[in-house]
């Protein structure tokens, strides 16, 4: 890895940790309140490539298993490893890889950027996530799925932002440097 | 010594350096120009961190395209911002890093991070986080995580520009006093008066070229 | 900066290493899930909140705190199993969650982040064959435990800017700004890094 690429993950990894830290956002209609870190994840993806962004939220998951409460809320620990949203967890390295990716094949029009994320951020998230909340709860994976859909809105909003968000960035500075993966 | 042979940089359309030919020899170098005169591109040719378009630049034999890693290990930068320059938590942590291409064993390292330490007379911060260091203590652990390398040429991109004029000096001071070939960007003309070559870029040209009393007062003229 | 989970305390499970935890917690875990039999589950669950709140010494209130976050899944849990199964089952799934959790939760705890740190690096030894670099890995740890104040604190003073010009709520106004700031910044932190010699860690002698 060169310095770039390790800083990058590095500065991505803890932009992820750092919007757990915010307070939680309140969006009008939604009742789980929206924290930022699915956030993170999106913008990685989007901005700093597949490896690197599946690298930066890798690393984000060693260093809460380490024992750093970087998850919203201040949690953290082996703990949220064996809760019932361990698979959420699991799925943001692939699914950053997967928004990465997609971005890298077609383009970074704000169209694809959103399909990406609704794709990678979200989709990829619920397939990984759901089952294993399942397994864990002993609930049928219709029944879990039906649970995890209260954070959909929110996260409908967040793969907007992202996309949005995403958009300018890569138009406001120098792009070629950081779309490759 | 450094060789630039007719070195021009481009950033997307603009020709930020132009066609520049000189070779480095002296022992204190300084670089003065208005903002976007090309200094810090300029600055950052010299070690490779960037690298011409056109042209070559070489340092003791070797150019910074093809042997990067052997000029980075001659040259040594210090950065405009010491918050993006300091990377680990603590100051002695920070200095090890510097060290960590040498390989060095546990008791050498921390004898050479102290006795660097003293050089720079920061024994005091050894510890101490150093994000919570004033501006002036950063900009010198900052230099000091450069020195100890061993550096042969310390080339410096506006050190002094963030700090106060009494911090401003204390580095600038510790900067001449150096061993080491030193090359600084600036604004503040003032700290040049004892270098021995002074460049003045403009519009991505050498305007002027020669000694401080002679270069210095040529820049200034138009305004004063 | 950022501080780890570790409670210090000085009980002998404190004092217990690291992987002799981690295995320990490995084999709790796997008891947990092959246990199928309600009364086994509740002692095995009684048996782990007194060694966490008692023999290791945490207390309590540090029980009830790592529980309270489950308590909507229990319900969740309670509420279907219920429904569709049995009181029993129901039962033996949530103690089954809170136990898992709990015991996780004690090796956080009760190990200090250097000494996770070293376990990882030693797994991490492991993989050396496979390009896997401890010494990089390490590093990029310390690195990213070093920039999360400086990102919080980039995230948090764009936010007062567009608060003080009355865009609070326009999240796009908010991050544009902070992301391309994270990105001039990496590039300045990396041309540090190569500056310092950073691509020559790897060489030999």
């Amino acid at each position: 890895m060169s310095a770039k690429d390790t800083v990058l993950v590095a500065m991505f990894a803890a932009l992820t940790a750092a919007l757990g830290l915010l307070p939680p956002i309140p969006v009008p209609f939604v009742p789980v309140p929206v924290t930022g870190q699915t956030l993170g994840i999106m913008l990685s993806g989007c901005v700093i490539g597949a490896r690197r962004a599946a690298l930066a939220m890798l690393l984000l998951l060693v260093l809460l298993a380490l024992g750093l409460p970087l998850l919203s809320g201040g949690r953290g620990g082996l703990g949220v490893f064996v809760g019932p949203s361990a698979g959420y967890l699991i799925a943001w390295p692939l699914a950053a890889y997967c928004i990465g990716a997609f971005v890298s094949r077609f383009g970074a029009s704000i169209g694809v950027l959103f399909l990406a994320n609704c794709v990678g951020g979200i989709g990829l998230v619920y397939v990984v996530g759901v089952p294993i909340m399942a397994l864990v709860l002993d609930l049928s994976v219709g029944n879990a799925a039906l649970a995890g859909s209260v954070f959909l809105p929110g996260d409908l909003i967040k793969a907007g932002v992202a996309s949005a968000v995403a958009a300018a960035v890569l138009r406001a500075y120098p792009t070629q440097k950081n779309t490759q993966a | 010594m450094i060789s630039i042979d007719h070195v021009t940089v481009r950033l997307q359309s603009r020709v930020v350096l132009d066609d520049l030919a000189l070779s480095l020899t002296e022992h204190r170098i300084g670089v003065i120009g208005d903002n976007g005169s090309g200094k810090s591109t300029f600055a950052k040719l010299l070690n490779g961190l960037l690298l011409p378009d056109h042209g070559t630049v070489t340092v003791d034999g070797f150019d910074t395209r093809s042997d990067g890693k052997k000029v980075r290990s001659r040259v040594g930068f210090l950065f405009q911002n010491p918050d993006n320059q300091i990377v680990m938590p603590t100051v002695a942590e920070d200095l090890a890093l510097g060290l960590k291409p040498l390989r060095l064993d546990g008791d050498v390292l921390r004898q050479r991070i102290s006795d660097t330490l003293e050089g720079f007379s920061l024994s005091h911060l050894a510890d101490r986080s150093a994000h919570l260091l004033s501006g002036g203590e950063k900009q010198l652990v900052a230099l000091a995580g450069v020195m100890i390398a061993e550096p042969d040429i310390l080339v410096c991109d506006e050190p002094t520009t963030l700090l106060d004029r009494r911090n401003a000096e204390l580095v600038m001071k510790t900067i001449a006093d150096l061993p080491c070939t030193v090359i600084v960007v600036t604004h503040h003309v003032e700290h040049l008066d004892s270098f021995d070559r002074v460049l003045v870029l403009d519009k991505g040209r050498i305007s002027h070229d020669g000694a401080p009393d002679c270069a210095i007062p040529l820049y200034l003229g138009p305004l004063s | 900066m950022i501080a780890g989970l570790y409670l210090p305390g000085d009980g002998w499970i404190h004092g217990l290493s690291a992987p002799v935890k981690l295995g320990f917690m490995f084999f709790t875990g796997l008891t947990i899930v092959v246990i199928s039999h309600v009364s086994v589950m509740v002692l095995l669950t009684i048996s782990v909140g007194f060694i966490f709140s008692v023999v290791a010494g945490l207390g309590f209130k540090r029980l009830w705190l790592s529980t309270r976050p489950l308590l909507i899944w229990v319900l969740a849990i309670l509420l279907a199993q219920l429904w569709l199964v049995s009181a029993e089952a129901a039962v033996l799934i949530s103690l089954r969650l809170v136990t898992l959790v709990w015991v996780a939760t004690l090796v956080t705890y009760t190990t200090r982040l250097s000494e996770m740190s070293d376990v990882l690096a030693a797994m991490c030894s492991v993989l050396r064959p496979l390009g896997v670099n401890p010494e990089r890995i390490a590093f990029l740890i310390a690195l990213t435990i070093r920039l999360i104040p400086s990102v919080f604190d980039i995230v948090r003073d764009v936010r007062d800017v567009q608060k003080a010009r009355g865009l609070e709520r326009a999240y796009i106004a908010m991050f544009v700004p902070a992301l391309t700031r994270l990105l001039r910044e990496s590039d300045a932190l990396s041309d540090a890094l190569t500056a310092r010699g950073f691509e020559r860690w790897g060489d030999k002698r």
